[in-house]
């Protein structure tokens, strides 16, 4: 077998790395970008360049790929009261802040390890400040902090106050921990309540560069 | 913006580019500071196609593989010269303050 498809051979077992999707996608014309980079005679790929690719792959499936891009995104903290951080820190939940971030795309919204979702943001069909009176079912306990989830709905708070809800036009498929799970509806606790309402409502959303006459 | 991506866009400024041709463009156009691995360009891209900064321009088969040409968005641009904008005025401030004498002439 001769040098380049050995190396398009080991190129490829790392491509597997990737998500499925992405993969299918791309994996074409990153082979392409790989093999139009080797040297002449390379049999085997550079370690830095099977290390960056392993990177990318594992932080695409465990959902943490930012590309290391902060465009245009407003974040939101959650909020968390002294209590509720303390134990949140304790079960290694705390270590990045808790957050609800939001990119012309999509509303991104984690709790360390014990929560993670990526909403597009045409998904989202309301957004309203909660009372903690209408929570129903278990959500009414009032000392409930951190994830929890009932059929459908995930309660993300560190604090009984500053609650919004959030309801979807239809179901995505969350992190809770390692295990996923259909939301329909997300209720957090937000440091500025009245402004992640603002910032999530349609109503409020505009396309990039609108609202600019002078052009 | 990490340097990365502002000189991904900055390379498909001036016009669509393709994978490895925004790779050595980079390079270039950092005078050799900026090497992009395969990963990290490919994550980018998909972030920025998300963000709807940049597109898919066209597609072509050289020597039976697949280049996947990528342009800038009108929003896109929009970005990049904000983003040029900041870094230029910060860069004003920088200059002045380490050299107030040459600053004053101009």
């Amino acid at each position: 077998m001769s040098d380049s498809a050995d190396l398009e051979r080991r190129y490829r077992r790392l491509l597997a790395c990737y998500p499925h999707a992405f993969r299918h996608e791309h994996e074409q014309e990153i082979l392409a970008v790989l093999m139009a980079g080797a040297d002449e005679g390379q049999q085997r790929p550079r370690l830095g360049e099977a290390a960056n690719l392993i990177k990318h792959a594992l932080w695409m499936r465990l959902g943490l790929s930012r590309g290391g891009i902060m465009i245009n995104e407003t974040t939101f903290p959650i909020s968390v009261d002294r209590p509720s951080r303390t134990l949140m820190t304790a079960f290694g939940a705390g270590r990045k802040a808790p957050r609800v971030t939001m990119s012309s795309s999509t509303v991104d919204v984690r709790m360390g390890w014990a929560f993670h979702a990526t909403i597009p943001r045409e998904s989202v069909a309301s957004a309203r400040p909660l009372n903690r009176g209408e929570l129903r079912g278990p959500f009414r306990i009032s000392v409930l902090r951190g994830v929890n989830y009932w059929p459908r709905t995930a309660l993300v708070n560190g604090a009984g106050t500053g609650l919004v809800e959030i309801t979807l036009n239809r179901s995505k498929w969350v992190w809770l921990g390692p295990l996923r799970a259909p939301m329909r509806r997300l209720i957090v606790s937000a440091e500025d309540q009245s402004g992640l309402v603002a910032e999530l409502n349609p109503s409020s959303q505009r396309s990039p560069g609108a609202g600019d006459p002078s052009s | 913006m990490q340097e990365a991506t502002f000189m991904i866009l900055t390379a498909l400024a001036a016009g669509g580019q393709h994978g490895y041709g925004i790779i050595t463009d980079v390079q270039e156009i950092s005078a050799g500071r900026v090497h992009l691995k395969a990963g990290t360009l490919y994550a980018a891209l998909e972030r920025l196609r998300a963000d709807k900064l940049i597109e898919v321009d066209r597609e072509e088969i050289v020597d039976s593989r697949l280049r996947r040409y990528y342009r800038l968005t009108p929003a896109g641009g929009e970005v990049l010269a904000a983003e040029a904008a900041r870094l230029q005025a910060n860069a004003r401030v920088a200059m002045s303050r380490l050299k107030p004498a040459a600053g004053a002439v101009t």
